[in-house]
């Protein structure tokens, strides 16, 4: 039987119906977390708690009380170091990842400050337009930087993934992957992306049918999705870098120098790294 | 041992632009008191030889056409006629997916077969149903057959054809057909049209030695994300390695290895050989597995391997990873089995314009030297 972690607000009761189950709490409102926090310790199976917020990074107070919390944050906008600076102790000692928006350019270096800080981090890549060149500086700087950093993603969850067997969808980072995560609201209604959810694309309604989800078609074709891609014939299909991108920016005009490079790059770089982490290692002679 | 290439059935669903096979118009169906006497001349022949095995490649036509009940009843023979020798047969089978059932995967399963060969064209109408050749509905019924096999788990792979229409876009068609399947990746061989070519479709050796030449430095770079695309990984072992196994047509060693055996019991030397009525070798009805591995007929392939080397590939570095190529291939051309294949022109060209400057290896592999 499949079992996908829900993601879902924090709503007590849609909450008290997923006792038994695994969920990702999402919410826009950092007063909440409180009552998530008391939830938390008293019934929830939480598997990460996802905040989103305006706020730039640097003016949200972290609070000692947090570092149970498994905590993804996905702001806009990084801020002001200086801003930051007083609160890297508390960040720290935390478990959480901080993802930004592609759509501002100081974000890009932002993110290398936070890994550089040993913060995980990671950038909100979905889908949108976005810079492709520093989309592809922030992933060789992810992959090849030599110095000690955390990790930044999709970028390491994919390389850490990726199999030359096997397709890999870095989407999981951010909870979009019916494989593993589905969306469901306070009606009751589940959909395979946060995005779906939003525009009503749904796939079933009511808590009882995850109990099925592996009869559900909507739910199977989405896990055959690429069946779908390789019989449209379009550019994706003939692209080298289709095993890790899956067509995610299908519709964008001018892929030869927009998401085709990037990705060819971000392939030869999981390449690179299975291939670092598979090889027996180096033994250099000795004096 | 021993590779018997099957085809109960010759028809097929489809009607791809350059099957040999389905030209022949053969309708037969093997019939089970033919295909139980497959499985006894299969346990005799184990029985001889305990050391042999054999490997059975459920062919077409369209194997799938057979229907999972012959399946069925194949098993059951197997069960009944070769109780002791069954676990020296492994089965195979080549398939273009597009009929492929549950209940059909569910009995290769007890047929031990755990793959499947197939083919796909991404190129519009040229595998296809009916006489336009609709390939939108063909393809959409091969990824169908594709997942259910993904789903249990199975294996597929797929050969490519090089045809004219491929030669605009050899890297176009390897990122398609890797992407297709990450698992499996292709085997490109060249179109082979010995009968008159209406389509314009077959292309020279150096036409396809240039396919393969635009592939193989993306290959060549990339060899751990795509290990195992041929002929590149085979020529790599070889000239890298200095190992000159090879199959089929480079093998050198076809000669008692393989049977076709047709719907009506025809046997033959091999699947090609089988679709052009070359080197038949009489019916399984009148025959024994033995007589037909040692019909003296296939000492002309043998014999060839000694006169090659003293006469058209004498002094030849590539002859010990070509042999002189598909004995079918020089006979459909020259009507002479002592001749060196037409393609051997591939692999000269191949590999002194892009495989040796690319790979800084150098093949040298002339008769004496393999000898």
């Amino acid at each position: 039987m499949i079992d996908p972690i829900l993601v879902c607000p924090f709503d007590k009761k849609l909450l008290d119906k997923l006792k038994r189950r695994k969920v990702v709490i999402h919410t826009n409102d950092l007063n909440v977390l409180p009552h998530i926090l008391k939830e938390v310790n008293k019934s929830i199976d939480l598997h990460a708690l996802k905040i989103q917020t305006e706020k730039p990074l640097s003016t949200i107070v972290f609070e000692e009380k947090w570092a149970t919390l498994p905590m993804v944050i996905y702001s806009t906008d990084f801020g002001e170091f200086k801003d930051l600076m007083p609160q890297l102790g508390k960040i720290r000692k935390s478990n959480v990842r901080i993802f930004l928006s592609p759509h501002r350019e100081h974000n890009f270096t932002g993110l290398r400050i936070l890994s550089s800080l040993q913060i995980s981090c990671g950038i909100n890549f979905n889908g949108d337009p976005l810079n492709w060149s520093l989309m592809n500086d922030l992933m060789h700087y992810a992959i090849y930087g030599r110095a000690p950093h955390a990790p930044v993603e999709p970028f390491d969850w994919l390389v850490s993934h990726y199999h030359p067997a096997d397709y890999t969808d870095y989407d999981f980072v951010y909870f979009n992957n019916p494989a593993k995560y589905l969306h469901i609201n306070e009606k009751e209604q589940i959909a395979l992306t946060e995005t779906d959810l939003l525009n009503g694309n749904l796939i079933d309604e009511g808590i009882g049918s995850l109990d099925n989800i592996e009869e559900n078609r909507k739910y199977n074709d989405s896990l055959n999705f690429r069946y779908e891609i390789m019989l449209r014939m379009n550019e994706c299909a003939f692209c080298s870098a289709f095993r890790i991108c899956l067509a995610k920016f299908s519709s964008l005009p001018n892929k030869k120098d927009t998401c085709k490079v990037f990705f060819s790059d971000f392939l030869d770089a999981a390449d690179y790294y299975y291939s670092i982490k598979n090889s027996k290692g180096k033994h250099l002679w000795q004096l | 041992m021993a590779v018997v290439i099957f085809k109960a059935v010759e028809k097929c669903n489809s009607n791809c632009i350059y099957c040999e096979v389905i030209k022949k118009h053969q309708d037969e169906i093997m019939n089970y008191d033919l295909l139980k006497l497959i499985f006894t001349r299969m346990n005799g022949y184990l029985e001889t030889y305990p050391n042999e095995s054999i490997s059975f490649t459920w062919h077409g036509g369209e194997v799938c056409l057979l229907g999972p009940g012959y399946f069925k009843v194949a098993l059951q023979l197997q069960e009944e006629y070769c109780r002791e020798t069954k676990s020296r047969i492994n089965h195979l089978v080549q398939s273009n997916l597009t009929l492929l059932t549950q209940e059909m995967i569910d009995v290769f399963k007890k047929l031990g077969i755990r793959q499947i060969g197939s083919s796909f064209e991404p190129i519009p109408n040229i595998r296809g149903f009916g006489t336009k050749r609709d390939s939108h509905v063909y393809n959409r019924k091969f990824m169908e057959g594709a997942k259910l096999l993904n789903q249990n788990n199975m294996n597929w792979g797929v050969i490519y054809v090089v045809h004219r229409l491929s030669l605009k876009m050899p890297l176009e068609i390897f990122y398609y057909l890797t992407n297709l399947n990450t698992r499996s990746h292709p085997n490109f061989n060249q179109v082979k049209i010995y009968s008159e070519d209406k389509n314009n479709l077959s292309v020279t050796g150096e036409e396809f030695a240039d396919f393969l030449g635009a592939i193989f430095p993306v290959w060549y770079k990339n060899k751990e994300r795509y290990p195992n695309i041929q002929p590149f990984s085979d020529y790599l072992r070889n000239v890298r390695d200095h190992d000159l196994s090879m199959v089929c047509e480079s093998s050198g060693g076809c000669s008692h290895k393989w049977i076709y055996i047709g719907p009506e019991g025809e046997t033959s030397h091999c699947g090609r050989t089988g679709d052009y009525n070359v080197l038949t070798y009489g019916n399984i009805k009148d025959l024994t597995f033995d007589e037909i591995m040692h019909h003296p007929l296939r000492d002309h392939l043998t014999e060839r391997q000694s006169v090659l080397p003293e006469t058209a590939c004498k002094n030849c570095r590539f002859w010990g990873i070509c042999h002189g190529g598909c004995p079918l291939d020089a006979y459909m051309t020259s009507h002479d089995f002592m001749q060196p294949s037409p393609r051997c022109d591939t692999t000269k060209i191949f590999m002194e314009r892009y495989f040796e400057p690319i790979t800084g290896l150098h093949a040298d592999f002339p008769p004496q030297y393999v000898t």
